[in-house]
C-alpha cells in the first residue's frame, strides 16, 4: 500500500487497469483531447509530511502557473570533499570556477517544477503530453507516492482508463527526472514517442522517448537513452544526477579546479590524452598557455564527470567489476557530455596523442 | 558482435605503440565518432575470446591491457583485401 498526498491508500496492484482510483479520477475532466496538453494535477504537486521535497516544496503557491524560464544561479563548487558530502537529492551543481563557495551554498534553489513546467511544454502535432512526477526515498525506499515499478504500473492504470475513454491505448514510459524522481510521460499520438518542449528536459526526455523499445514495449528497458549530442547510449537514471544545460562561460581555470581534475582521472588507468591535457591545464593556470574550447571543454567535463561519480557513491575509486566500471563511466561520462552539449572529441585539443 | 564494430576496434588496437584498456579504448573510438556500439569492456572480452587479442597484466594497468594479436591483425588484412 502506498500513501498518496491526498491521505488515499493505492496499491500498486489496484492501479493496474483501475485507473479510476483518486486522484486519477478526477483527471479526465481536465484532459483535452483534442490536442496534446500538459496536465498537472495538484495532489502531485503537494509534498507528503513524511518526506518532505525540497523539490516540491514551492510548487503549491504558483502551481498552475505557465512555465517560465529557469534562472537559478550555478553556484560554484572548489573541493571534492563538498562533493563527497552532498545529498543525493537535490543535486548539488557546480561550477569549476574557483571561489569559496561553502558546502551549503552549492545546492542549487529547487528548480525542478519549473523544470518540469518547462519539460511538459506541449509540442505540436501530439494529441496528449502527461507526465507526473512520481517521488520516493532512496534511503529508506520507502515510497512516499510511488517507485519506479509503481510508477510504472500507475502508467499502466491511466493508460487503460484513456483507452477506455478514447479507443486508443497511449504510449507511455517511465523517465527519470533526478536521481530520486520519476516522471511518467504518456502520448496518445507520435508513433516514435512523446515529443516534449522545454528547457531542461527537452535533452533528455525525447531522447529518452525516442529510444527503440521504450514505452509499452520497453523490453529495451525503461531507462535507457542515447545521448542527443553525444550519440551514447547510456541511462540517465544512473548518472549522478539529470541532464542539465551548463555553459564554459566565465570559468577560470585555476590549480584548485585541476586538482580536482587530477584526482577524478587517478581512478582510471594511465591515458596519454588526458595527461596531455591536464598538462596543458597546467599551463593554462600559470599563464603559459592561452586556453582553448578544448581546454575548458576538457577541464569542465573532468570536474562535472566528478561531481557524478561522488552523487553515485565513488567519490574516488572505481567498482571492482570491469562491466560494473564502464557502465559507471559510460554513464557520467555520457551525460555530462550531454550536460556541456559536446561530442566526445570536443574534448581533447587536436594535438593531445590520438 | 558484428564485424563492423570487430573491425573498429581492431583498427584502433593495432597502433601498438599506446597501451590500451577499456577507457582509453572507449574515448579513442569515440573521437573517431564511433559510438553506441556497447560495453567496450565486454566487446573487448568478447574479441579476447575469439583470440583476436589478448588481455595482457600491466603495472599501469591493474585490469590488464588489451593486445591485438597475429590472428587479429589477420583479420583487418583479410577484411582490407
Amino acid at each position: 500500500m502506498d500513501d498518496l498526498s491526498d491521505g488515499t491508500h493505492v496499491s500498486s496492484d489496484a492501479l493496474d487497469g483501475q485507473a479510476a482510483t483518486p486522484p486519477f479520477a478526477s483527471w479526465p475532466s481536465i484532459v483535452d483531447p483534442q490536442r496534446l496538453v500538459p496536465i498537472w494535477h495538484p495532489d502531485f504537486w503537494t509534498p507528503t509530511p513524511e518526506t518532505p521535497s525540497a523539490g516540491f516544496a514551492d510548487a503549491g503557491s504558483d502551481f498552475p502557473s505557465l512555465p517560465k524560464p529557469i534562472s537559478a544561479p550555478i553556484p560554484t563548487v572548489t573541493n571534492a570533499s563538498q562533493f563527497a558530502d552532498a545529498p543525493a537529492a537535490p543535486p548539488v551543481n557546480a561550477s569549476p570556477t574557483g571561489g569559496a563557495a561553502s558546502a551549503a551554498a552549492t545546492l542549487r534553489e529547487p528548480t525542478f517544477p519549473d523544470q518540469l513546467r518547462q519539460a511538459v511544454e506541449p509540442e505540436p502535432g501530439f494529441d496528449y503530453g502527461i507526465l507526473w512526477p512520481v517521488k520516493y526515498d532512496k534511503a529508506t525506499d520507502k515510497p512516499s507516492f510511488g517507485t519506479p515499478e509503481i510508477a510504472r504500473s500507475m502508467a499502466r492504470g491511466f493508460a487503460s482508463l484513456l483507452d477506455r475513454m478514447t479507443g486508443n491505448a497511449p504510449d507511455f514510459n517511465a523517465v527519470p527526472i533526478s536521481p530520486d524522481e520519476v516522471g511518467v510521460v504518456m502520448a496518445l499520438a507520435g508513433a516514435g514517442g512523446v515529443k516534449i518542449g522545454g528547457a531542461v528536459a527537452d535533452e533528455t526526455l525525447p531522447s529518452i522517448l525516442d529510444r527503440p523499445g521504450t514505452g509499452n514495449d520497453a523490453a529495451g528497458g525503461i531507462f535507457g537513452a542515447r545521448g542527443q549530442t553525444s550519440g551514447r547510449p547510456f541511462d540517465p537514471a544512473n548518472a549522478g544526477g539529470p541532464v542539465e544545460r551548463l555553459s564554459t562561460d566565465g570559468v577560470k581555470i585555476t590549480d584548485d579546479g585541476i586538482d580536482l581534475v587530477e584526482q577524478h582521472l587517478s581512478r582510471f588507468e594511465r591515458h596519454d590524452a588526458n595527461e596531455f591535457m591536464v598538462s596543458r591545464l597546467r599551463q593554462i593556470a600559470n599563464g603559459e598557455l592561452e586556453a582553448t574550447p578544448y581546454d575548458f571543454n576538457f577541464y569542465t567535463h573532468e570536474i562535472r564527470e566528478l561531481q557524478r561519480y561522488s552523487n553515485l557513491g565513488w567519490p574516488r575509486g572505481q567498482p571492482a567489476d570491469l562491466d560494473v566500471r564502464h557502465e559507471l563511466w559510460n554513464n557520467a561520462h555520457t551525460a555530462t557530455l550531454e550536460d556541456y552539449g559536446l561530442k566526445d572529441g570536443q574534448l581533447y585539443h587536436p594535438d593531445a596523442p590520438k | 558482435m558484428n564485424e563492423t564494430t570487430k573491425r573498429q576496434m581492431l583498427e584502433v588496437l593495432a597502433d601498438d605503440r599506446r597501451k590500451w584498456n577499456w577507457y582509453s579504448l572507449d574515448i579513442a573510438l569515440a573521437i573517431k565518432g564511433i559510438v553506441g556500439i556497447g560495453n567496450i569492456a565486454r566487446l573487448a572480452s568478447e574479441l579476447a575470446a575469439e583470440g583476436l587479442i589478448v588481455e595482457r597484466p600491466s603495472e599501469t594497468h591493474p585490469k590488464g591491457t588489451y593486445v591485438i594479436t597475429e590472428k587479429g591483425r589477420d583479420f583487418l588484412l583479410r577484411k582490407a583485401d
